[in-house]
Order: structure tokens, then C-alpha cells, then sequence
């Protein structure tokens, strides 16, 4: 199956729920093959929209999102599922299925889709139990488990495929510092030795501090544009920009 | 100027009540139009989906058929022994007033084969099992498990949706079964009770009753009953937004809905059949 070479967003002024604002830059979000992205930004700021977008699973009223310089919309849901299996995703909260325990909830993708040997999976599954110390919550169900493991098990989940583009939507929110600083090291160390420099990562967190030893290559800011009132939304309209860009 | 308390038209109130019947009608047959788009959509991903693992599917299906089936088999039995044994009481006694006694066979079966049977384990699995479904499905949308199952590539309709249909008719074949060979065992005992009835001339009566085209209507009523509970509840379930509070609306609405498509259905092939009857006696 065809591999993730490029993610690209077009045109995508006023589209998403807040009526979300594009600088001219933005008229075309390009995201490649190995880069690394974060999207920084408040809270409401749209980060989780923005990567939802790019699955196909917010409808964009304007604009186009294209996996390859394939339009998704033109897309049937099989045609989608082809590159969704390609990504990982982990959401900000929620998302673990709740009448499975976490170790299944894990396991999920792979046992569903066979593309990978269980066996090889499942050394992974022990490792990023022994690593994040979530060994004795494994065969919980996520209702009974501390929030902390049920983020871990979201991100563990969105890994086990070996994808070639990785979403974490506010991997860091909600955890203390000793879990910051461990999850943080661990996906470092996971990118580095297990994914390699091929795969594109997009992450959405206000806590950029705790990605440090990461080698971004675009950082952008989603953030609240107080000087301008969207009339039908009630709210200001927001604006992404990017902020830095490595050289 | 005319007067805005002036009454209308014949004409006026003609159109506008022909609109309103017009529109209503269009509502209900865009939902009929919407359900079973949602169970062609359903039934869609079993062909299509090659890639995906019956092993996962199947495993939903045996759950459903343990909640759905096994778990209500007491309060079935209790339920089917009642109305066994009521069913029988009523018949003899009034059959036996009208001369009749030797078709209590015919009763029975017309009365709890035919048309008990299918219902009301349809309306216990609408309580059930058609509740649970859509308030599972509900909280699953609310979680954002749906969601989650779209961005690992699986499709909520072959992993959510078909196994609760399959498993939900399977069960509801399976209990209406049930039902109908412990009321015939409730009526027996019942019949025990004021009569020395041998067994086998009680079963020899309800086996001569029992045609070929009963046995067609039983599975009928009761494969439609399964699909259309389930399909419903999973299609309110899933119209659930990000907030709990639609969690009890959706499933409100669901219980309405499938009472609704499920009464009216057994209540018109129960039409068609009399009438049929009828008409070969030559009444009409």
C-alpha cells in the first residue's frame, strides 16, 4: 500500500468551526515526508481541529486537504481508511474504546488490520508498558484507570502500527511533571530508534518545553486574532502563523 | 385592506392542510429512505471491507448474542410461561363454551406462534437490549470512540453497526423460539390442571396446526424485528453529537422509533395473512 509522502492543506480561510484565519503564507499548509511540526496555541485555539482536518474527520466548508495530491474529499471511506491506517493519531482526551481493556485497546489496530505480526507488536506493547510504568493497568478497563495512563495507552495505540505520519494531540496536557518529562523522553527515544527520520510528525501541545531535545522544522502558533470579531461566531477570529522554521 | 383575523378560504385551508400531510409525508419517507441507506451502508462493509479481520467482527457478534440472547432467556421463560399458560386457559374455556375445544391446537399456534411470539420478544429486546445498544452507541460517540475507530482505518459500521444487526437477529430468532416451546410448555401445564390431556395428543394437535407458511411469517417478523431493533438504536446512537445530555434523547427517540416500525410491521403482515385467509374461505 501506497506510503505518506506529503499532507497538504489549501485555501482553508474562514473554514474550520471558530472561523479559523489563514495568513497568505498559510494558503498553502504543506506538511512533507520526516518533518516535524507543532502547532502551538491556547486553549480552543482549533489545534485539534486543524489535525482532525487533515484525517478527513472535520468537514472543511472551504479549502481542501490532499494525502498525496489526492483530494480526501473525493475519497470513499475505504479509499481514506487505506492512508488512515498509514497514521497514528492520539487524541487530546477520550478516544480509548471502553469496553476494552487497555492492553486490547492497544493491540486494536493491529489485531484488526493484520498488517503487522502480533508477536513483533506485542514486544512493543510490553515495552511502552515497562517504559511509561503502566504494566499493572494493562488489563484495566480505561473508566478504572488514572488519566495519565489512559493518555499513555492513547499515544502507545497511535505507535503500534509503525506509522508514517504521527498526530499527538496534546500529548503532555494533564500529565505532571514526572510523566511529562518520562513520555517526552520515551518519544524521543522511540522516534529516534524504533521510527527512524522518515516519519512525519505533527503535534499539537502548548507545551513545547517538554518536546526540547526535538529537531522541529516548522513550529506555528494558532492563536486568537483580538483584532478582529467574527460577527456570526461570536468569538474572535483566530490566525495561524508559523513562528520558526529550522534552516 | 384584509383583515388578518378574516377567516381563510375553503381553498386556503385545503392547500394548507394537503401541505401539511405532504410534508409529513416526506418526513417519513426520508427516514425510511435514511435507515436503510444506514443498513446498506452496514451490510456494504462486509463485501467491501476485505482487509478487515472477521476475527474482531465476530467477536462483537458473540457478545451481542451473549447480552442480546443468553442473558434474557430467564426473563423470557418466566414470561413464556405465563402467557403459555393463560393463552391456553382463555381458549379452552371459551372454545369449550362455543363447542369448539378441538381447535385449541389452531389457537395457540395462531396466538403464540404467530403473533405473540414475534412481539413480545421483540418488545423484550427493545427494552433490553434495544435501549442498551443505543445508549452504548451514544456514549461511544460521546467519548469520541467512533471517531477513534475512523482514524485507525475501521470502519464504525462493520465494527459497531453490523455485529449488533447480526447478533441482534440471531438473538431475536433465537429467543422467539424460546418463547414459543416454553409457552407451549406453560400451556400444557395448564391444561394439566383441569384436564388428564396426554402429551403426545397435545403435541400431535399444535404439530397438525403448524404449516409451512406459519413457520415463514415466525421467521420473517422475527429476522426484520432483530435487524430493524438494532439498526435503529445504532443509527440514533450514532446521531449523537460531542455532548451526554443527547445520549437519553437519541435513545428516547430510538424506543419510539422501533416500537413503531416494529408493532406496524407484525400488525400489517398480520393484515395481509388474515386477508388472505379470508379470501381463500371465500368471504370476499
Amino acid at each position: 500500500m501506497s506510503n505518506i509522502q506529503s499532507l497538504r492543506m489549501t485555501r482553508l480561510q474562514n473554514s474550520l468551526a471558530s472561523a479559523l484565519e489563514f495568513s497568505d503564507t498559510l494558503e498553502n499548509f504543506s506538511i512533507g515526508r520526516g518533518e516535524h511540526h507543532v502547532l502551538t496555541g491556547g486553549f480552543m485555539s482549533e489545534k485539534s481541529t486543524l489535525l482532525l482536518a487533515f484525517l478527513g474527520l472535520v468537514p472543511l466548508p472551504t479549502g481542501k486537504v490532499f494525502i498525496n495530491d489526492l483530494d480526501i474529499s473525493e475519497l470513499s471511506f475505504e479509499e481514506l481508511s487505506q492512508f488512515r491506517i498509514h497514521c497514528g493519531y492520539s487524541f487530546g482526551f477520550g478516544g480509548l474504546l471502553t469496553n476494552k481493556s487497555i492492553y486490547e485497546n492497544i493491540l486494536l489496530p493491529v489485531e484488526f488490520h493484520g498488517l503487522r505480526p502480533v508477536a513483533e507488536a506485542l514486544e512493543d506493547v510490553a515495552q511502552f508498558s515497562r517504559v511509561l510504568k503502566i504494566e499493572s493497568y494493562m488489563h484495566l478497563r480505561p473508566a478504572t484507570v488514572p488519566g495519565y495512563v489512559r493518555k499513555m495507552a492513547c499515544i502507545a495505540r497511535a505507535l503500534i502500527m509503525v506509522p508514517d505520519v504521527v498526530f499527538l494531540d496534546d500529548p503532555f496536557g494533564g500529565l505532571g511533571q514526572t510523566h511529562r518529562q518520562a513520555l517526552g523522553d520515551w518519544l524521543f527515544d522511540y522516534k529516534q530508534k524504533r521510527l527512524g527520520p522518515d516519519v512525519t510528525w505533527v503535534v499539537s501541545t502548548d507545551r513545547e518545553d517538554a518536546m526540547g531535545p526535538w529537531d522541529w522544522t516548522h513550529i506555528w502558533e494558532v492563536a486568537v486574532n483580538e483584532s478582529a470579531w467574527d460577527e456570526a461566531a461570536h468569538k474572535p477570529t483566530l490566525f495561524l502563523k508559523e513562528t520558526r522554521r529550522a534552516a | 385592506m384584509e383583515s388578518i383575523l378574516a377567516p381563510r378560504s375553503d381553498q386556503n385551508w385545503l392547500s394548507r392542510a394537503l401541505g401539511s400531510i405532504g410534508q409529513q409525508l416526506l418526513v417519513r419517507v426520508r427516514g425510511w429512505t435514511r435507515l436503510f441507506l444506514f443498513l446498506y451502508l452496514a451490510l456494504r462493509t462486509t463485501f467491501i471491507g476485505r482487509r478487515q479481520r472477521l476475527r474482531s467482527i465476530l467477536s462483537v457478534v458473540a457478545s451481542q448474542i451473549y447480552f442480546t440472547g443468553w442473558q434474557a432467556l430467564p426473563m423470557m421463560g418466566v414470561l413464556a410461561l405465563a402467557t403459555g399458560g393463560v393463552v391456553v386457559m382463555q381458549s379452552t374455556t371459551q372454545l369449550s363454551l362455543l363447542g369448539g375445544s378441538g381447535s385449541s391446537g389452531d389457537v395457540l399456534v395462531a396466538v403464540l406462534f404467530r403473533e405473540l411470539g414475534p412481539l413480545l420478544t421483540a418488545l423484550i429486546v427493545i427494552a433490553r437490549s434495544g435501549v442498551a445498544v443505543a445508549t452504548e452507541v451514544g456514549n461511544m460517540q460521546v467519548n469520541r470512540e467512533t471517531e477513534a475507530l475512523q482514524v485507525m482505518g475501521i470502519d464504525p459500521m462493520s465494527f459497531v453497526v453490523l455485529p449488533r444487526l447480526l447478533g441482534g437477529a440471531i438473538s431475536v430468532v433465537c429467543l422467539a423460539t424460546y418463547y414459543v416451546f416454553i409457552s407451549f410448555v406453560g400451556g400444557y401445564l395448564a391444561v394439566r390442571l383441569s384436564h388428564p390431556v396426554p402429551l403426545m395428543y397435545f403435541v400431535d394437535s399444535i404439530l397438525k396446526s403448524l404449516t409451512t407458511q406459519d413457520m415463514g411469517l415466525f421467521l420473517l417478523k422475527n429476522v426484520f424485528s432483530g435487524i430493524m431493533i438494532f439498526a435503529v438504536a445504532c443509527q440514533e446512537g450514532l446521531s449523537v453529537g460531542i455532548s451526554p445530555h443527547e445520549v437519553p434523547q437519541a435513545t428516547t427517540r430510538a424506543v419510539v422509533r422501533i416500537i413503531l416500525v416494529v408493532v406496524g410491521f407484525n400488525l400489517i403482515v398480520t393484515a395481509l395473512t388474515y386477508f388472505q385467509k379470508i379470501q381463500e374461505l371465500g368471504v370476499f
